[in-house]
């Protein structure tokens, strides 16, 4: 893994600039990007896991905490510690906690951040130097642990705190009835595979000896091995194909011929056909195509399944956005529930870095609440006695208590969610081009047997079963239903290496359908994190004095903005005071200043020249001020993420229809949607209405495809023809979006297009050469001139070069990547006016 | 070729032994993460210590 200066060495984001956070690793002094980052790498260098910077595939997840809690380690684990006291208590433990056997007990968790097989690797050492541990076992897949331990020498809550000072995120493991039913399903897929497969190598092995048996002198041995192959192929047909039936059977009793149906009636009429030459000692039999079929169908499916399943596993659904517990004010004083037993009227106390449980009215005190997860508006929004916040977003700063106006089911998160579910039943199945060609093709081919069976009977009997067997089996759809579902297989896993989830394999088709392309603004377009663009000075002070003033009292505030002012130098302010929600004050030298809004400007310093305020108001600005005057006003701005321009300028995405949505209201999103050619442009719209424009837009003919991110862009993406949640987003819009980008940056847009293409290629490839094949093969099998083993063979190799021609799609792009340089370059818009 | 009456038979039984042996391991869990012992033969089972780097660099 390539480790550039610029970024971090524990989670790989750029280091801001001005910030020094060095840790020594091995001979060198690595730099991280944050003091969380810097607590978590020394914790495990100096616990001699070095090796986990050695091993691993992927950048850790970067670690987040306000800086009040990183001044010293130790002091920072205490506190952890304490954090984690809550799940102490037995009744919490219900359901992740159990005994076993020597009154030990078992813990079972959900590791969040945990990418690759060195945090495995990582956690597993860390855990199993701690004392009376007893078994550590860590899946990746699951992103689980369970681990025994014995409840008289450590607490669950130790447990906790050390997988925390790793910097990863343990949550009680909650059982997910969705997840069990996979994990039997998985079972179930690998042992009908194992079925096949093994029968199949059987009945290849007896095939040989019988396609030899054809002459005279081996026909005493022919009966026995073709006995011994129906044993296998029973096995087979009975275990393993009893998928295709069940399917066949199911697509029957809605009236469909889906793939399944060609499949099943290949397999039983094959079977049948050689159940009966076995029984009767005369004709062919076609034992190794049945069980070779059977397997290959397998194969692919699982392949195909597995794939689909990894992907929708970033749904870890409510959990996330919910905090475990909540503090109840009883008559008898406070209390740690779970947020699903509150009641509509308890009394919550919420502190400063805590997530809101449950829609509520603030009854005491006020602060910003960050709604970024719910609204996808990146300005904390500063909500005081009377007025509702909601659950899930969190607060910045202060203390409130609020009266619960709605318990968990019925908080506005949940929903959206229905909301969101509601949408996806929405979504038209249509059938798909292949699924109609197979159901043409098989039509064609059983007409064609019956035509053929009827010709031969008339004749010469004996040759209607060989005749009509042969021609399903070398005719058999295999390959055609091998074509499009293998070739979309492949691009998912081509498109996982380039950092492109696929969730939905339709996507692959539709792309080409595309007429309109939906952007959200904040976190798709932008990097949602604010900074400062322009200082402009309105007194004699100069503009590098003026930022050391600002972030000398932004340096006080936990308020988004004020982390835009962290690559700053600072001066030492003292009597800083921070008014929740409003401005910070401050002193130096003797001289009072205020940074904040409009409004609290004009409180603090009525002689502020309030005409010039407005003027500047236009746009997101926050202002600095003495007593008397204005200083220098901070244009605030949101930056474009890198790749912006060039992937709108892109040919494929000039000819679309181009719609910038947001939530926002600013001019910014004017200025946006002008800079980068858009031809619609809707701010300041809720995620209802920015579903009802999709819908509309759908409504009037048109094709949609929608990037977006946050749970707020969950109905929209729902909605959309095509969706897409940009990496970052929370993993709720994830798991309902048709693709997800891994990697930041839109690039990944043309990515998908151009994989796209490179697949529609292929599978025209594929269909070309099944058709072709089939077009030679059948005539020779309708006259009677096909021997059944040529036929099999015929089809056998036919099926292999489609899912072989389908396997160059993962080898895709033939260009190496640009990696992390066109990943994490520096901001391309420098900032005006700093230092 | 008489052998092929006991051979066949005998071919029957292993197939049906391999299954059983894939079947119980499925059961006993050994399939659940496969990506995890990939990739533990290259993780050192201890860290080293001072005292096993000296040795190796004695050596």
């Amino acid at each position: 893994m390539d480790v550039s200066n610029n970024n971090c060495f524990h989670c790989g984001l750029t280091i801001p600039a001005g910030s020094v956070f060095e840790v020594k690793f091995e001979d060198s002094v690595e730099f991280t990007c944050c003091p969380g980052c810097q607590t978590v790498c020394r914790c495990i260098l100096d616990s001699g896991l070095s090796n986990f910077y050695k091993y691993r595939t992927a950048y850790a997840e970067p670690v987040k905490v306000a800086e009040s809690q990183t001044t010293d380690s130790s002091d920072r684990n205490k506190q952890n510690s304490e954090n984690w006291h809550y799940f102490d208590t037995e009744e919490i433990q219900v359901g992740f906690v159990r005994n076993i056997e020597n009154g030990h007990k078992r813990l079972e968790l959900q590791i969040q951040g945990m990418v690759c097989a060195a945090c495995v690797w990582l956690l597993q050492r860390k855990l199993e130097s701690l004392v009376a541990v007893k078994q550590v076992c860590l899946n990746l897949e699951r992103q689980s642990l369970r681990l025994d331990f014995d409840p008289k020498t450590i607490k669950v809550s130790d447990v906790f705190a050390a997988i925390e000072s790793c910097g990863y995120r343990p949550y009680p493991w909650i059982e997910d009835v969705v997840e069990l039913r996979r994990q039997q399903e998985n079972n179930q897929h690998l042992k009908r595979l194992a079925v096949a497969g093994l029968g199949t190598m059987q009945v290849m092995m007896l095939t040989l000896g019988l396609y030899s048996s054809d002459m005279p002198q081996l026909g005493s041995y022919a009966s026995l091995l073709k006995w011994t192959s129906l044993i296998f192929a029973t096995a087979v047909v009975f275990y393993s194909a009893q998928v295709f039936f069940t399917g066949a059977l199911r697509d029957l009793s809605n009236r469909r011929v889906g793939m399944d149906v060609p499949v099943a009636l290949a397999i039983a009429v094959a079977y049948i056909a050689s159940l009966v030459s076995t029984v009767r000692g005369v004709g062919a039999v076609y034992y190794e195509s049945v069980t070779m079929f059977s397997f290959l169908l397998l194969l692919g499916r699982y392949l195909e399944l597995k794939v689909r399943w990894q992907m929708s596993r970033q749904d870890r659904n409510l959990a996330e956005l919910l905090p475990l517990k909540c503090c109840l004010k009883t008559t008898g004083g406070e209390k740690w529930v779970t947020p699903l037993q509150l009641k509509i009227g308890d009394r919550v106390i919420i502190k400063a870095g805590e997530r809101v449980p449950v829609d509520g009215e603030v009854t005491d005190g006020d602060g910003y609440f960050d709604e970024s997860a719910l609204t996808g508006e990146f300005m904390a929004k500063r909500h005081g006695c009377g007025e509702t916040v909601l659950a899930g977003s969190i607060l910045c700063d202060g203390f409130v208590e609020i009266k619960v106006l709605r318990n968990v089911e019925q908080s506005a998160v949940s929903v959206i969610l229905d909301l969101m579910s509601l949408t996806t039943k929405h979504k038209s199945t249509s059938l798909s081009l292949a699924h109609k060609i197979a159901s043409i093709f098989i039509s064609l081919i059983l007409i064609l047997a019956v035509l053929v069976g009827s010709y031969w009977w008339v004749v010469d009997a004996s040759m209607v079963l060989p005749v009509v067997v042969s021609l399903l089996v070398v005719s058999c759809p295999c390959a055609l239903s091998l074509a499009t579902p293998v070739a979309h297989t492949a691009a998912s896993i081509g498109l996982r290496k380039q950092g492109i989830l696929l969730v939905e394999n339709k996507v692959i088709d539709e792309i080409f359908n595309v007429t309109d392309v939906i952007f959200d603004k904040t976190g798709t377009l932008t990097t949602g994190q604010i900074s400062i663009k322009k200082t402009t000075c309105f007194s004699d002070l100069n503009i590098a004095f003026c930022n050391r003033l600002a972030a000398g009292l932004e340096k006080a505030s936990a308020h988004p903005i004020a982390s835009a002012f962290k690559g700053f130098d600072t001066v030492d302010m003292s009597d800083v005071e921070v008014l929740s929600g409003r401005g910070i004050t401050g002193t130096y030298q003797d001289k009072n200043y205020a940074i904040g809004s409009r409004e609290y400007i004009l409180e603090f310093s009525p002689s502020v020249d309030k005409l010039l305020l407005d003027e500047l108001n236009s746009q997101r600005r926050i202002f600095l001020v003495d007593h008397k005057q204005l200083i220098a006003s901070f244009t605030l701005y949101d930056p474009l993420k890198h790749d912006v321009t060039s992937t709108l300028n892109d040919p494929w995405l000039k000819s679309l229809t181009r719609h910038l949505l947001s939530g926002d209201t600013s001019a910014e999103v004017q200025r946006l949607a002008k800079q980068l050619e858009f031809n619609q442009m809707l701010s300041g719209v809720s995620a209802d209405k920015k579903k009802q424009y999709v819908s509309d837009l759908s409504a009037s003919g048109k094709f949609t495809m929608t990037l977006g991110d946050g749970v707020n862009d969950g109905p929209v993406l729902a909605a959309s023809g095509i969706s897409i949640a940009v990496a970052e987003a929370t993993s709720l819009a994830q798991s309902r979006a048709d693709v997800i980008f891994l990697s930041p940056g839109l690039g990944s847009l043309l990515q998908l297009q151009q994989m796209a293409i490179k697949t529609k290629t292929i599978i025209r490839q594929n269909y070309g050469w099944t058709f072709a094949y089939n077009i030679i093969a059948i005539p020779f099998a309708v006259s009677g001139l096909m021997v059944p083993w040529i036929a099999a063979l015929g089809m056998s190799l036919s099926s292999l070069l489609v899912v072989l021609n389908a396997t160059r799609l993962i080898r895709y792009p033939d260009k190496p990547q640009a990696s992390l340089k066109t990943l994490l370059p520096p901001l391309t818009e420098p900032r005006t006016g700093t230092i | 070729m008489d052998i092929l009456y006991l051979l066949l038979p005998v071919s029957l039984l292993i197939f049906a032994l391999a299954i059983a042996a894939f079947f119980w391991a499925m059961s006993s869990n050994q399939f659940e993460d496969l990506d995890r012992q990939a990739y533990s033969i290259l993780h050192d089972c201890t860290p080293k210590t001072d005292k096993t780097v000296q040795k190796q660099n004695n050596d």
